[in-house]
Formats: C-alpha cells, sequence, structure tokens
C-alpha cells in the first residue's frame, strides 16, 4: 500500500481493495517498526489515528467523501493539534497539549484525512538539517549519515521513507523546500497568505507559509485545495478564491516562458547540481516551453536581510514564552526575573537563544536602522527585482539546493555555513512567493531538487509544470532500499 | 563591526537570557553573522522605502465585534501554577 501516492490510494479506497482502518493500520505499523531508526516522529497518534479511521470508513460507506477522506498525514510539530502534544521540537513546549487545531489541521480533518502523528522538526522551526531538535536530529533515509534538511525534517523523510503518503510543512526561508530536495519529495510553498497561519506556531510572522509535502505533484495540488483559503481567525490570510489546482495540472505548457537567473547559475554552483539542473531542463524544454537568462541583481544580499528579518521577527514572537501561561516554567523562581531567565534559557535551545540574541541586537536603540530597516529596504529592492522578471517570464527555475544532504553534524558548530544551505530559497519568502521543489535526480546515491518559483498567486502555474515533468520522468517513484521489510 | 561581551550581556539582558556560561560563543557567532549581514551596506537604498507588506495583496479586516473562541478555564490548564482563575508568579511589587 506505501508504494501508493495519495491519488492512487484514494481510488484504492474507493473501489474498496482496503479500508481506510487497514491502510491506518499498515502505516502505524510501518511507523512503529521505522520511525526510530529515522527518528521522524515527536508523537504517534495511534488512538486519534484509528478513530478517525473508523469515521472515514462510514463516510466511505455512505459516499460521503471528499478526495481526501480516509488518506494518512503527519503533521509537522509546529501545527496545534486538538489535545495533543504540540512541542515545536522544543523542550519549552515538550508538555503543551494544544486546546484547539490549527486551521490547516482542522480543514485537512474536515476532509476526512487521518492523523498518523506529530513529526520532528528544527527547534521553532529554526534550521536547515534538523539537528537542532530538543527530541533529537532526524536521519535521511537515503544516507541515515546524513541530514535530510530542515526545519521540516521529519516530514520529508516521512514521506521519503513512504512512512505517510503526505505530510505538512512550514517554509519561513526554504523549510518545505529544501528537505523536499534532500530527501527526494516534492513540496510547495505557496504564497504568502494563501494558507491560514492561525495555530501554526510563529517563527516570523511576515515570512512564514504552511505547505504539503508529498510524493508528487499531484497530490501537492489536492492537499492545497484542501489547505488554503481565506480565514477571518489569521489577518494576513488573503480573501483570493482558491483554484481547483487539481483541474489544470494536465493545461497545455508549451506557451510557457521560462527565466533561469543568471545569479543563480554561477561557477560556485557544484558540477553535480549543475549536471542535474541541466538535465532536468532538457526535459522540460521538451514539453515545449521557451528559456531565457533573467537577472534579479539583488539576490546575493537575501540572504542577510533575510537572517536580520527572521531574526529580529522570530525575538518578538518567541518573548511569548515566558513560563507564565503555559509551556516550560524553571524549578522554584525566586523572582519574576529569575522566573523569565532560567525558563527561557533553560527552555530554549542554542540554536533559538542564538537567533533571539540577534534579532534582539538588530532591533535595538542605535542599530534599527542599520540592520531592520536596512533589511526591509533591500527586501523590497528584492521583490522588485522579482517583478520585473515576471513581466518577462511565467516561471522562474533554479537549483532548490547548494548541494545533496551533507552529513550530520558537518555544519552544526559555523552558523554561517549552515545558513548557506538556504541561499537558493529565502529571497522567494522575502518577496512572498510561491515556489515548489520537486526532485530530479541522484548524486552519490542522494537526492536533488529542482525549484519553480511563480508569481503571486500563480500555484496553479507552478503546480501544471512540475506535473508534466513528472509524466515523463520517474525520480517522484524512486524509494530508498534500506527500510525495514513489512 | 566588534561586539564586545558587555555588549552581548545587554542583548542578552534585554532577552531575558543567561549565557554567562557561554558567552564566548555566543559573542564569536554573533560577530560572525553581524559582519555577515552588513554586506546589505554595499548597496545603497536611500531612495527605497522598506518594505511593509507583501506588494500588490489585500487583507480583508472583521467586524469589530468581540469573538471569543477559546474557554478561560480551558485555557488555564496550560499554566503551570495558577490560583482562583488567575496565573501564579512570583511576587513582583513588595
Amino acid at each position: 500500500m506505501h508504494h501508493l501516492t495519495a491519488l492512487e490510494l484514494a481510488q484504492a479506497l474507493q473501489k474498496k481493495e482496503f479500508s481506510a482502518t487497514e491502510l491506518t493500520k499498515h502505516y502505524l505499523n510501518r511507523l512503529k517498526l521505522n520511525h526510530s531508526s529515522l527518528n521522524t516522529m515527536i508523537s504517534i497518534t495511534e488512538e486519534l489515528a484509528l478513530q478517525q479511521a473508523a469515521a472515514a470508513d462510514v463516510n466511505l460507506k455512505k459516499n460521503k467523501i471528499t478526495p481526501l477522506t480516509g488518506i494518512p498525514i503527519v503533521h509537522k510539530d509546529i501545527f496545534c493539534t486538538k489535545n495533543i502534544k504540540t512541542s515545536c521540537g522544543s523542550k519549552m513546549l515538550d508538555t503543551f497539549i494544544a486546546p484547539y487545531n490549527a486551521t490547516v489541521v482542522e480543514r485537512l480533518n474536515a476532509a476526512g484525512m487521518i492523523i498518523l502523528g506529530k513529526s520532528n522538526m528544527d527547534e521553532f522551526a529554526m534550521g536547515s538539517s534538523n539537528e537542532h531538535s530538543y527530541y533529537g536530529p532526524v536521519k535521511n533515509p537515503w544516507k541515515t549519515t546524513h541530514v535530510p534538511g530542515g526545519s521540516s525534517g521529519g516530514s520529508a523523510a516521512a514521506v521519503a521513507a513512504r512512512l505517510s503518503p503526505v505530510a505538512s510543512g512550514s517554509d519561513t526561508g526554504g523549510s518545505i523546500r529544501q528537505p523536499a530536495a534532500l530527501c527526494g519529495i516534492t513540496g510547495i510553498k505557496p504564497s504568502y497568505g494563501r494558507i491560514s497561519r492561525y495555530g501554526m506556531i510563529a517563527y516570523a510572522s511576515s515570512l512564514d507559509q504552511a505547505g504539503p509535502m508529498t510524493q508528487t505533484a499531484a497530490d501537492a495540488a489536492l492537499l492545497l485545495e484542501y489547505m488554503s483559503g481565506h480565514d477571518p481567525k489569521d489577518a494576513t490570510s488573503l480573501p483570493a478564491p482558491v483554484p481547483k489546482y487539481s483541474q489544470h495540472l494536465n493545461d497545455s505548457v508549451n506557451t510557457l516562458k521560462i527565466g533561469l537567473p543568471k545569479e543563480f547559475f554561477n561557477d560556485e554552483l557544484l558540477p553535480e547540481v549543475q549536471q542535474a539542473t541541466d538535465a532536468a531542463l532538457k526535459e522540460i524544454q521538451s514539453l515545449g516551453v521557451k528559456i531565457q537568462t533573467v537577472s534579479l541583481p539583488h539576490l546575493n544580499y537575501s540572504s542577510a536581510a533575510y537572517y536580520v528579518i527572521a531574526s529580529a521577527e522570530c525575538s518578538s514572537n518567541l518573548s511569548r514564552f515566558d513560563g507564565v501561561r503555559y509551556g516550560y516554567r524553571c524549578a522554584n523562581p525566586k523572582s519574576l526575573d529569575d522566573l523569565l531567565i532560567r525558563t527561557r534559557s533553560e527552555g530554549f535551545g542554542d540554536e533559538v537563544k542564538q537567533r533571539i540574541l540577534t534579532g534582539t541586537y538588530a532591533l535595538s536603540a542605535g542599530y534599527y536602522d542599520a540592520f531592520y530597516k536596512k533589511a526591509q529596504c533591500i527586501r523590497q529592492l528584492i521583490s522588485n527585482d522579482f517583478s520585473q522578471v515576471f513581466k518577462k517570464v511565467d516561471l522562474i527555475i533554479a537549483p532548490t539546493s547548494p548541494s545533496t544532504a551533507f552529513p550530520l553534524k558537518e555544519k552544526i558548530t559555523d552558523p554561517i555555513s549552515m545558513y548557506q544551505s538556504d541561499i537558493f530559497t529565502l529571497c522567494v519568502n522575502l518577496a512572498g512567493l510561491p515556489a515548489l521543489s520537486m526532485p530530479i535526480g541522484f548524486h552519490k546515491e542522494l537526492p536533488l531538487g529542482l525549484q519553480i518559483i511563480g508569481n503571486h498567486l500563480d500555484e496553479s502555474l507552478i503546480l501544471n509544470l512540475a506535473h508534466q515533468y513528472q509524466t515523463i520522468t520517474d525520480w517522484h517513484k524512486a524509494m530508498p532500499k534500506d527500510i525495514l521489510s513489512d | 563591526m566588534e561586539i564586545n561581551k558587555k555588549q552581548i550581556q545587554y542583548t542578552a539582558s534585554l532577552a531575558k537570557l543567561s549565557i554567562d556560561t557561554q558567552i564566548n560563543k555566543y559573542t564569536e557567532n554573533l560577530t560572525k553573522i553581524i559582519h555577515y549581514v552588513e554586506k546589505m551596506n554595499e548597496i545603497n537604498t536611500s531612495s527605497i522605502l522598506p518594505m511593509t507588506s507583501i506588494e500588490n495583496l489585500c487583507y480583508s479586516l472583521r467586524k469589530d465585534k468581540p469573538a471569543t473562541h477559546h474557554k478561560n478555564t480551558d485555557l488555564m490548564t496550560l499554566a503551570p501554577q495558577t490560583q482562583d482563575n488567575l496565573y501564579l508568579v512570583p511576587k513582583v511589587i513588595d
């Protein structure tokens, strides 16, 4: 069963080849057998999953279904799930039982999906390797000595190893796309505001966005339809209508104009990334698209701008963790100051503390203009660059990651080296644009991904091209070999 | 721009963090990060307005009416210490 995509599973359920309960038990068994060797999960929600599966079976019998009824999912542990531990990968929330569902979770529950569990992640979504979790690092299913990417590393690894057919993730600077690329799966970060952030624990509020992580663009399109849409509980949620993305996957792409930013394709690109990208571009060209070189002149400043803005916003967002209303509290505080300082120092990991310090520094008196305001001006320039390019082309293509997955612990002591893992993805979040990563090959048995970036609310076009590529290639069907057989 | 230990201790105090046992590591890392982001100064932004919202996007506002999503009693159960439906903290004022 686990070799099937979500769409194939839905068809099989509707044909009664197996029940939702049988399917759920199959994935729960796979999770229990395999997840500890990869450390993909923080919680497995067996009781809830079986309850939801039983309800799905009733609906399948009555034919009161959606295309997602009975399909299992793991949710990144950044999404509040009612009455279920929601830790955000942190000691600070190790005992936090969410009192409500995030809107994303609520919508997918209403569509009939089955929650298998909560996946491991970099603490408070800060990281590019899933090595910064309170619950230990996640391992890449293709090579367990290597990272899966982050911060949605648990979700990416779970889908790659087929421990769940699909997963939810979040992306602030590349945290869906980069682990999708490093684990050989498909993931899309939609336009800022496309999916409600209500109940998604905040890292950087002007950059965060939820999205699906799947085996195929077709599965991503289906999940995106149900995840997206205006939410009155999120003031940054867009009122724009949600297209039926899955109905546009087979639209013709032969009139599309694709831009390749020269700043992405420079001499520093590793040969294996260049070769895989060239091969993918050749396949894409065979679909009839026209390719041209474009320029994003301020691209090289996106990393600097991102780390100022994201750190500044995180320092503000994480000030809510004070040991008073929820979460971790230090033992026997002697004063209010002692409560705050010891709770936060003991509850946060080192990377989170580093980013809070960076953000606090950047926002402090005397430095606000030099750092935060400067970064927001650079951000405007980057956004303007994209606007200019999208007057000439429909989509932009770029590598997702500068390399394949790196070994565990290789970059953990050098923050700048780790930050370089996201150099191709950060600019997209700064401009609030949608982008997808899909698998395009392997190098030394590790996957490589390609990024398709669209203009605001052009998710349909991105998914259309990605699906067409996946109809003429097989990279998305590959599954790691070294998983225990059942 | 060099960051000295006094500056980082002040920053930590603003953020309500204690970093004394790892002050060298945080000072070194913050210095590296600040040097890295100072690259932004290569660009003249004197005529650019800071980006305050995503371009061309329009957010909708709801009606100005009270809305309650959660019961107070449900939320109080999440707190480490409470008394008489109030959050309990160390004494603030003598």
